[in-house]
């Protein structure tokens, strides 16, 4: 076989072997070693996003498997991110209301200056 | 006047809130939650795990039990021909069980080949969920000890993303779930003696067996958890002269950026009585503990034969390993050594002090809980809990082991060398993860040596997985992009059957060949 480009002849090869990654095997035991076994196959990373798209699951379902479980994982992420940021601006995070909020707390909590209270009396009571 | 006092000075600090998501730690939780979910593998990594999904399997399926022995897994059985069940306790698989559900359900949307994959995938996902869940309670504890939110969240997010607890949490093992049942008694039996509820210390006790459930050597941590109760329960107990017992003299906190008005404010538990006598607390704990290992009691006798008895070997077979070696390799060895695989110990180790000073009884604790577990693991058989990112049994420990972070993160003075500190281990412990969640643990452990693997410095998996992540990414670079006057027989070709060595042609195409230029 020979290919050619603008009359340029091309060095044809063969895939890497390591990187001829069968489709995911259906037995439990030879799955375990589809992911875990590093001698014939070279997985790039450990991703479950990696494995969906290298599975051979066919091109519809590997896009829906990936989008459903990225779309769930992500929004997850972006929820627990957005109301963490909408804390962090609130208006009561900004410096005159956390000059207040320090000004109430700085009042003593009221069982513990009914206890300190009881302490002293019993201190000073004879 | 006394009447009204008596009536105030009886009213309890309130609890602490619920977790909703308008609570800074769920936002936590939700946030690293995310995270685990979007870095997840997928699958599991060791024969352990795939027993431990059998048994879920089991649980799930009404059978309440799991015999391996056609697996060929280590076990135990009641009598000589009777049927060998699996080891390990069913504590983690019972925390699967609603993720194995799950699974089942999503199973059906696939096809019916898939299910093997979809319910491994969906069960492997409980490490992602149980390490959330520590990073938010490790937040709330900190901030329920007086730390101001951007300590607490530092902590959090130190322990979250620069420690082993991340690679760990995409595994299917028992120790993330072993260690947050600990860390939420650890947490309960300080509410609970703050607030001198008895409620909170059962449920301490409740939580201290379910680790004990999930994985039985956490049996190690339940004196350390004890003797920290007495402590409290000492300190804040009411004294012959009927006031409260202080042991130990804390100097004045300084107030700034990390110390919030609650710990200045002497919330602390000094002075406050809890009860009548310090043995009701013990007891509430005592109790709890027993109505949490009944289920686990009548477990064992129905497989084992024997309340007491656990799949494990007995204790002699378990202590083969010379304690220095053991300890070495825990703490400073190349393959193995905690100080390499989550660098921000070295914060706790050097905050400690601070946050004795602070919190004595917590420190202690604190110590107490990693020293026990570093001794006990020194001396078992597989120290190494190999197939695992750095010294997996420790992982139990880590929460313990980073709490006192505290003290470095929350200290006054130092500033800028201490950012720097922060910032450089910090960088160093994310780095050394991220070579632990992308390259497979099993990989370069196939292709090793276990003695030069674990202490030889060249040979060390932090260095090795750098070195596979790196060929990795060149293999599939040229692979996508080849060099220009290249190309390659992408797919749809059989073998070469030249009987010349190493000469592509000729070779059968299967279906279409397809060429890439």
């Amino acid at each position: 076989m020979e290919i050619w480009r603008d009359g340029t002849p091309l060095v044809v090869r063969d895939k890497p072997a390591d990187l001829r990654i069968d489709p995911m095997p259906d037995t439990p035991h030879w799955r375990f070693w589809w992911f875990n076994s590093d001698f014939n196959r070279h997985h790039l990373v450990d991703h479950w996003a990696w494995y969906t798209a290298v599975a051979d699951f066919g091109t519809q379902a590997t896009q829906r498997w990936i989008a459903s479980y990225a779309a769930i994982s992500g929004a997850i992420l972006l929820a627990g991110l957005t109301l963490g940021w909408r804390a962090c601006c609130r208006p009561g995070c900004s410096v005159a209301h956390r000059a207040a909020a320090s000004a109430r707390r700085a009042r003593p909590h009221t069982a513990t200056a009914a206890l300190t209270a009881t302490s002293r009396r019993a201190e000073t009571e004879p | 006047m006394s009447a009204a006092t008596a009536t105030r000075t009886k009213k309890r600090p309130h609890a602490p809130h619920a977790l909703t998501p308008h609570t800074p730690d769920a936002r936590a939780l939700l946030a690293f939650l995310g995270f685990y979910l979007l870095t997840a593998s997928g699958h599991l990594y060791a024969v352990d795990e795939e027993t431990l999904f059998r048994i879920t399997e089991g649980l799930s399926s009404g059978i309440g039990r799991a015999a391996q022995r056609r697996l060929g897994h280590g076990g135990k059985s009641q009598r000589a021909d009777g049927p060998l069940y699996a080891q390990y306790t069913p504590g983690q698989p019972l925390a699967a069980v609603p993720l194995y559900l799950a699974g089942k359900v999503l199973a059906t949307r696939f096809p019916p080949d898939a299910s093997i994959y979809i319910l491994r995938f969906c069960v492997s996902l409980l490490g992602a969920f149980v390490t959330a869940a520590t990073v938010a309670l490790l937040y709330r504890f900190a901030r329920s000890l007086g730390y101001g939110g951007r300590v607490a969240l530092g902590l959090a997010m130190i322990y979250g993303l620069a420690t082993t607890a991340w690679p760990h949490g995409r595994t299917f093992f028992a120790e993330p779930l072993t260690a947050l049942c600990l860390l939420v008694a650890f947490y309960w039996l300080r509410v609970g003696t703050e607030t001198r509820h008895g409620g909170w210390l059962i449920a301490a006790g409740i939580a201290t067996a379910a680790a004990c459930l999930v994985k039985p050597h956490a049996a190690i941590a339940v004196p350390v958890l004890g003797l920290y109760l007495l402590a409290r329960v000492v300190r804040t107990g009411e004294g012959a002269n009927g006031r409260g017992v202080d042991l130990t003299p804390r100097p004045p906190l300084p107030r700034g950026e990390g110390v919030t008005r609650s710990m200045v404010s002497g919330n602390e538990g000094r002075f406050r009585p809890f009860a009548r006598s310090p043995l009701r607390p013990c007891l509430a704990y005592v109790f709890g503990g027993v109505l949490g290992a009944l289920p686990f009691a009548i477990y064992n006798a129905r497989i084992y034969g024997n309340p007491l008895s656990t799949g494990y070997v007995a204790v002699g077979d378990l202590f083969t390993t010379p304690f220095l070696t053991g300890l070495y390799g825990l703490t400073v060895s190349s393959g193995k050594g905690i100080l390499w695989y989550s660098p921000p110990i070295l914060l706790a180790i050097i905050g400690w002090w601070g946050f004795w000073r602070r919190h004595g009884a917590e420190a202690l604790a604190c110590l107490g809980l990693g020293l026990v577990h570093l001794a006990f693991y020194s001396r078992v058989a597989f120290w190494h809990g190999d197939g695992s990112w750095g010294p997996r049994y420790l992982t139990i420990a880590l929460p313990f082991l980073m709490l006192p972070a505290l003290g470095m993160l929350g200290a006054q003075g130092w500033r800028t060398a201490r950012l720097v500190a922060i910032a450089v281990l910090v960088t160093l412990g994310v780095g050394v993860q991220l070579l632990g969640v992308l390259v497979n643990f099993d990989w370069y452990l196939q292709r090793s040596d276990e003695q030069a693997r674990h202490f030889t410095p060249s040979a060390s998996p932090i260095l090795a997985h750098a070195r596979i992540l790196k060929s990795r990414a060149d293999e599939w670079l040229a692979r996508r992009l080849p060099p220009p006057d290249v190309v390659f027989l992408r797919a749809g070709f059989s073998y070469a059957e030249s009987e010349q060595a190493g000469a592509l042609f000729p070779r059968w195409t299967i279906g279409a060949g397809t060429i890439a230029i």
